[in-house]
C-alpha cells in the first residue's frame, strides 16, 4: 500500500480544499453545477465518514465481539439489541411491519424519557429557579438587569400563548389586551435574540470565510514556491 | 209550405216557421231556441214550413222556375255532385238505408242570384206537413205515387215526407212506423195541392216533360227492351218523375253512361231493367236522401224508352249541369244546352265494378221496385199530397216498398264496411253489382276508383240493362289476394322458419302472449369490436381544419408551463458579497497591517469563570472529560477554542483528558486538536463516538451492564483503551468540557451528565451559540463559558502567552466585518424603510 508523505498528503489535501472553496463560493453566482458537486461530495463524505465510525466504533465492538467472545451473557445482551434490530428492520414488508413497531416503540419511549427527564431536572426547575430574581433595588446583579430578564422573560412566553377574548371586527380571534401587549414585548424580546443569533452566524461565517482565505492564500504561496 | 227564401244560411224556426238570420239564437218571431241547420238537408229544405207564394225565391236557382209564381231563373249552377255523377257512373247503387239525415250529395245550393226575399211573419202556430211543402209539389204528387218514405227505415225520412206518406192512402204501404216529424204538424192553411196542370204551370218545363215522360211510362206499355238506355238527358232519378206509374220492367235500360250509385240506385226502377222484378235490394250508397226517397215515385227512369216514347226531359230552361250530366243520354249530353230530345238509351256500356252505394238510393231503387210490382196505373205524384214540383217527379209508384237495407247489418255510407265484414251481410247476387260497377264506372268518381283498384278485377259486366237503381246495387267485393297479401307480411311469413323459431310468442314483458316478436339479435361476436372496413376517407371542410387547429393551439397553451420571467441579476448580494470578502482578505491585503492596530476585545465573564475552572482542574491532576460536539464545517473557528482551553489543560503535569464525541466527525476534531495540544506520553484518550445522543450521555452517566461493553473499552480507532471504566463514575471524571458549536449540545450534556452528576460543565461554544448558551451560564448550571473569537483571545491572554497572530487576524476579520455587516444592516434598512414610506404615501395620494 502505498503512504503518502505528510507534504504531498498535505498538497493533495490543500487542493482539494481549494477546488471545493472555489465551488461553493460559486454559489455566489448562482446555483451552478461545481457547487452541487462539491455540495455533493462533502455530503457524501461525512456521510461515508460516519458509517465508518458506526462500523469501527459501535458495531463491531459492541454487538460483534460480544457474540464472538463466547460469553454468553454478552452474547445475550448484544442479541437484544440485535433482534430490536432486525425488529426494525422488518418494517421494510407491509406485513411483518407490526413486528417493527416493537423496536419503534422502546426507542421512542427511551429517547422520550431521558429528554423529558433531562429537560425537567437540568432545564426547566433550574432556569425558573434562576429567574426568580430580585426586582428590588440593591439586588444582586442590578435590579434593572432582573428586571428585564423577568420582563423578557414573562413576555416571551405571554407571546406563546394563544388565549382568546372575543374576536376583533374582521372575525380574527383576539386576544385581551394585557395578553397583547405582553404579547408584544415578548415578540420584541425574540426579535432581539433572533438578531443576535444571526450575528453570531454571520460572525462564524465571517471568521470561517476569513480562515478559508487565509489557508488558500498560503496554499498558493506554498504552490507557487 | 212557404218556399225556402233564397239565403241558404237562414235559420227557419222549428215552432213557427220563421226565418231568422243565421247567427241568431232565438227566434225573432215566437223567441224559441234556433236549433242548428241541419247539415244533411238542403238549406232551402229547412226552411220548408214557412207559407207564402213569396218564398218561392227562396228555392234553389234549378228549382226557381219549379217554383209557383217564381220567375224564371237563369240557369243555375250545376250541383258539385252532377260532375261526379259524370265522371263515374256507377251501377244502380243500392236501397239507401233508411237515415233521413244522410247527407245529400251536393245538394243545390241556392242560387246566388235569387235575392234573399224576406219572409212575411209566420203565424205562432207551428206549420203542417202540408205548409212544408210547396204547392207546386203537391200538384206532382198527383202523378206520382206515394213516395215509399213509409218504406224506409224510420228515421230516415223527413218527418213532414213521412207524415204525407201516412196521410195519403197510396203512400202508407208498409206498416213501418213514422219518424218524428221535423215539424210539429200545423194547420193546413195552404190549399189543396193543384191538380196536374197547375204543376205544370208552375212546375218547369223540363220536370213536366218528366212527369209526362213518367206517366207515359205508367201506362200499360210493353216495357222497352233492356238494352236500350234511357235518354240521356235524362238523368234516371228525373225519369221516375216523368214516367210515373211506369212498370219496372218496362224501365228502359241504363244509359251507356250510367248515373251515380246514388243517382241509378235510387232512380232506377225494377220495370226499367229487363231482369224480373227482384227483390227489393238495399238502398244504394249513393240514393238520394230518403227525403227524397220518399217522394220517389216507382217509375221507371225511361231508359228503356225511345225518343218517341219519352217525352222531352230536358228543354230550353234545363239547367246546364243537369243537361250536361253524362250520365243522361249521351245524344242529349252532347246538346246540353239545347232543348234535348230524349233518346233511346244506347246500350249500356260495359259495367265497371259496382260503386259503393249509399243507403238512400237503394231504398230509392227498392222502393221503385216494389212500385214496379206493383205498377199502379195513377198519374204520378197524383196521389202524394208535396209540392208541386216534388210532384213533378215520378218517384216511381204511390207506395214505394223500400226494403229494408241490409246495410243495417254493418254497411256504411259507401258500402264498404259489408265489404269487409266475413260475409255476415249477404248481399244480392253479384250481376246487380256488376251491373252497377258497370253503369258507374264512367260516372265514378275518382276516389271511388281508386277504392276498386286494389279490388279484384271486376269481372266482365254483363250486358244487362241498367236498373236505375232497382236492382241491389253491387257490393264492393273483397279482393281474394288481399288477405293473401297482408298474409304474407306477417313477420312468420317474412322471417320463414327461423323467424317463426326466433320469434316465438313472448311470455314475460309488455309483450307477453304476443308472437312474432323480434328478438334481439346479436350484432357482432367476440369480446371486441373491430371495423371491417374502416374509413377510407375523411372529408374536412376549411372550417373544422381551422376549428381543429385553434383546439390544438389552445391545449399546447395550457401544456406549456408558464414562460419565466428572466430573473433579475442578485447585483445587492454581490456587492454585500464582494464587501464580506474584502473584510475577509484583510489580512492578505497589503493594508493587513491595519488590523493589528485594532484593539483586542476582552473576553465575557464566562471566560474568566472558565479559566479559573480550567486551571483549577489542571492543577488538582484532574481527569478532564472533552466533549467535542462540532462538525468541520466550523472547525477554524472551534479549534482556536479547544485548543486554548486543551493548552491550559496540558499545563497540568497529571491531568488526563478524554475526547469524546456525540457527533460522528467529532472523534477526527478531538484528533486534530489533540494531535496539536495534547502532550506526548500523557495518555490522553479519544475514546471516540458515543452513540445515543442524549441517551448515550446518560448511559454514559449512569453505566452499562457489567457483561456489556463499556464506552471507554475501545478508542476511535477501536483499539481497547485499557480504562476498565464503566461510567463517569467509575473514572473520576473531574470536569467537562463540552466544546460545542450549537447549544443543543451544550443543553444535552447540562442536562444528562451535569444535573446527574453534579461535575462542573465548562461550555466553549462559537459565537452563534453563546446567546442560547448563557442562560445555563447565568443559572449557575455551567462553570464557565467561551463564546467565540473574543473568549479565545481573552483566554490566551489570561494564560499569559502570545496571542497568536494569526488568531489576532481573525479575531480583527470578525470584528471588521462585524461593523461592516452592522453597517449593512442599518443602511439597508434606512433605504427600504424611506422607499417603503414613499411608496405608501404614493399610494395614499
Amino acid at each position: 500500500m502505498m503512504t503518502l508523505s505528510p507534504a504531498t498528503a498535505d498538497l493533495i489535501a490543500g487542493a482539494l480544499g481549494f477546488l471545493f472553496t472555489v465551488a461553493l463560493l460559486s454559489y455566489l453566482i448562482g446555483d451552478n453545477p461545481l457547487y452541487r458537486i462539491a455540495l455533493h461530495i462533502f455530503i457524501g463524505v461525512s456521510v461515508g465518514y460516519a458509517a465508518l465510525v458506526v462500523v469501527y466504533e459501535v458495531l463491531i465492538p459492541r454487538l460483534v465481539e460480544p457474540l464472538r467472545s463466547g460469553d454468553m451473557t454478552a452474547a445475550a445482551l448484544a442479541a437484544m439489541p440485535l433482534a430490536l434490530f432486525l425488529f426494525l428492520v422488518l418494517k421494510i414488508s407491509p406485513k411483518a411491519a407490526p413486528l417493527g413497531n416493537l423496536s419503534t416503540a422502546y426507542l421512542l419511549g427511551v429517547g422520550t424519557a431521558v429528554a423529558v427527564g433531562g429537560a425537567l431536572v437540568g432545564t426547566l426547575v433550574p432556569q425558573v429557579q434562576a429567574t426568580w430574581l430580585s426586582i428590588l433595588p440593591g439586588a444582586q446583579g442590578g435590579f434593572l438587569n432582573n428586571l428585564i430578564l423577568i420582563a423578557g422573560v414573562v413576555c416571551t412566553l405571554a407571546y406563546f400563548q394563544f388565549w382568546v377574548r372575543g374576536r376583533s371586527d374582521d372575525g380574527q380571534p383576539r386576544r385581551g389586551p394585557l395578553m397583547r401587549w405582553l404579547a408584544g414585548a415578548g415578540q420584541a424580546f425574540i426579535t432581539v435574540a433572533l438578531g443576535t443569533a444571526y450575528a453570531g452566524m454571520i460572525l462564524s461565517g465571517i471568521a470561517v470565510l476569513s480562515e478559508r482565505l487565509t489557508g488558500l492564500y498560503e496554499w498558493i504561496t506554498a504552490v507557487i514556491r | 209550405m212557404v218556399l225556402p227564401t233564397d239565403d241558404s244560411n237562414a235559420r227557419r224556426c222549428d215552432v213557427c216557421g220563421e226565418s231568422n238570420p243565421p247567427d241568431r239564437a232565438l227566434c225573432r218571431g215566437c223567441g224559441a231556441p234556433l236549433s242548428a241547420p241541419d247539415a244533411d238537408l238542403p238549406a232551402w229544405l229547412p226552411q220548408a214550413g214557412a207559407s207564402g207564394p213569396a218564398e218561392a225565391a227562396a228555392l234553389p236557382g234549378w228549382l226557381v222556375p219549379a217554383a209557383p209564381g217564381a220567375p224564371s231563373a237563369d240557369t243555375p249552377p250545376a250541383p258539385a255532385w252532377l260532375p261526379q255523377a259524370e265522371a263515374a257512373p256507377g251501377p244502380p247503387a243500392e236501397r239507401p238505408s233508411p237515415v233521413i239525415d244522410e247527407p245529400v250529395v251536393d245538394a243545390a245550393p241556392p242560387t246566388p242570384d235569387e235575392p234573399a226575399q224576406p219572409r212575411p211573419e209566420e203565424p205562432a202556430a207551428p206549420p203542417t206537413i202540408d205548409d212544408v211543402i210547396p204547392d207546386w209539389l203537391l200538384g206532382l204528387e198527383e202523378a206520382a205515387p206515394a213516395p215509399a218514405a213509409s218504406d224506409a227505415g224510420p228515421g230516415e225520412i223527413p218527418d213532414w215526407l213521412a207524415a204525407l206518406s201516412a196521410a195519403e192512402p197510396v203512400k202508407a204501404a208498409e206498416t213501418e212506423p213514422e219518424p218524428e216529424p221535423e215539424f210539429e204538424p200545423a194547420p193546413e192553411p195552404e190549399p189543396e195541392p193543384e191538380p196536374e196542370p197547375d204543376p205544370a204551370d208552375v212546375v218547369p218545363d223540363w220536370v213536366r216533360e218528366l212527369s209526362e215522360m213518367a206517366a207515359a211510362r205508367s201506362k200499360p206499355e210493353p216495357p222497352p227492351p233492356a238494352a236500350d238506355p234511357p235518354p240521356v238527358e235524362m238523368p234516371d232519378w228525373l225519369e221516375e218523375f216523368v214516367l210515373p206509374g211506369a212498370e219496372a220492367d218496362d224501365r228502359p235500360e241504363p244509359p251507356a253512361a250510367p248515373p251515380p250509385d246514388w243517382l241509378t240506385g235510387a232512380f232506377q226502377d225494377e220495370a226499367l231493367s229487363d231482369e224480373p222484378a227482384k227483390e227489393p235490394s238495399p238502398p244504394p250508397a249513393e240514393a238520394p236522401p230518403a227525403w227524397l226517397a220518399g217522394a220517389l215515385l216507382d217509375e221507371p227512369a225511361g231508359e228503356t224508352s225511345t225518343d218517341e216514347e219519352k217525352p222531352p226531359l230536358v228543354k230550353s230552361d234545363v239547367p246546364e249541369w243537369l243537361a250536361s250530366a253524362s250520365w243522361l243520354d249521351e245524344e242529349k249530353a252532347d246538346d246540353a244546352l239545347e232543348p234535348a230530345q230524349v233518346k233511346p238509351a244506347e246500350p249500356e256500356p260495359p259495367e265497371p265494378e259496382p260503386a259503393p252505394s249509399l243507403d238512400w238510393l237503394d231504398l230509392i231503387a227498392a222502393n221503385e221496385e216494389v212500385e214496379a210490382q206493383k205498377k199502379p196505373a195513377e198519374e204520378p205524384l197524383a196521389s202524394l199530397d208535396l209540392d208541386e214540383w216534388l210532384g213533378s217527379f215520378d218517384f216511381g209508384g204511390d207506395d214505394l216498398d223500400l226494403p229494408v237495407s241490409d246495410a243495417l247489418a254493418g254497411e256504411d255510407l259507401l258500402g264498404l264496411s259489408g265489404d269487409l265484414l266475413s260475409g255476415e251481410v249477404e248481399d244480392e247476387p253479384d250481376a246487380g253489382a256488376d251491373e252497377a260497377t258497370a253503369a258507374d264506372a264512367d260516372e265514378m268518381p275518382e276516389w271511388m276508383r281508386a277504392l276498386r283498384q286494389d279490388d279484384a278485377p271486376a269481372p266482365a259486366p254483363a250486358a244487362t240493362p241498367r236498373t236505375n237503381g232497382r236492382e241491389k246495387p253491387p257490393q264492393i267485393t273483397p279482393d281474394p289476394g288481399l288477405l293473401e297479401r297482408l298474409e304474407g307480411l306477417r313477420f312468420s311469413e317474412i322471417a320463414g322458419d327461423a323467424g317463426a323459431g326466433e320469434a316465438g310468442t313472448e311470455s314475460v314483458g309488455a309483450l307477453k302472449n304476443v308472437s312474432g316478436v323480434i328478438q334481439p339479435e346479436i350484432i357482432f361476436e367476440g369480446s371486441t369490436l373491430t371495423v371491417e372496413e374502416p374509413v377510407q376517407e375523411m372529408i374536412v371542410t376549411e372550417e373544422q381544419v381551422r376549428q381543429i387547429e385553434l383546439v390544438k393551439r389552445l391545449l399546447a397553451e395550457e401544456a406549456a408551463p408558464p414562460a419565466a420571467g428572466r430573473k433579475p441579476l442578485p447585483v445587492l448580494r454581490w456587492i454585500v458579497a464582494l464587501l464580506m470578502l474584502a473584510v475577509a482578505a484583510l489580512p492578505l491585503l497589503p493594508t493587513g497591517d491595519v488590523l493589528d492596530t485594532l484593539p483586542l476585545p476582552e473576553g465575557g465573564p464566562g471566560a474568566a469563570a472558565a479559566f479559573e475552572v480550567v486551571e483549577q482542574a489542571a492543577r488538582a491532576r484532574s481527569t478532564v472529560l472533552v466533549a467535542f460536539e462540532y462538525e468541520p464545517d466550523v472547525a477554524p473557528e472551534m479549534q482556536p477554542l479547544a485548543e486554548a482551553v486543551l493548552a491550559h489543560l496540558a499545563e497540568g503535569e497529571d491531568t488526563v483528558v478524554y475526547a469524546i464525541s456525540t457527533h460522528a466527525t467529532g472523534p477526527a476534531m478531538a484528533e486534530d486538536v489533540l494531535r496539536r495540544a495534547a502532550p506526548r506520553g500523557r495518555g490522553w484518550k479519544n475514546i471516540g463516538y458515543l452513540p445515543g445522543r442524549a441517551t448515550g450521555v446518560n448511559s454514559l452517566v449512569l453505566g452499562g451492564p457489567a457483561h456489556a461493553p463499556s464506552a471507554f473499552a475501545s478508542d476511535h480507532l477501536g483499539q481497547p483503551t485499557g480504562l476498565g471504566l464503566n461510567s463517569l463514575a467509575d473514572g473520576g471524571i473531574d470536569l467537562i468540557v463540552v466544546i460545542a458549536s450549537q447549544a443543543e449540545d451544550v443543553r444535552m450534556w447540562v442536562e444528562q451528565a451535569g444535573a446527574f452528576t453534579g461535575l462542573p460543565v465548562v461550555a466553549v461554544v462559537s459565537e452563534r451559540a453563546a446567546p442560547f448558551v448563557q442562560p445555563y451560564a447565568a443559572s449557575g448550571q455551567l462553570a464557565g463559558l467561551l463564546g467565540g473569537a473574543d473568549d479565545a483571545v481573552a483566554y490566551r491572554e489570561m494564560l499569559g502567552g502570545d496571542v497568536e497572530h494569526a488568531l489576532a487576524e481573525r479575531v480583527s476579520v470578525q470584528m471588521a466585518a462585524a461593523g461592516l455587516a452592522a453597517a449593512l444592516i442599518v443602511l439597508g434598512a434606512l433605504i427600504f424603510g424611506l422607499l417603503s414610506l414613499r411608496e405608501k404615501r404614493g399610494h395614499a395620494r
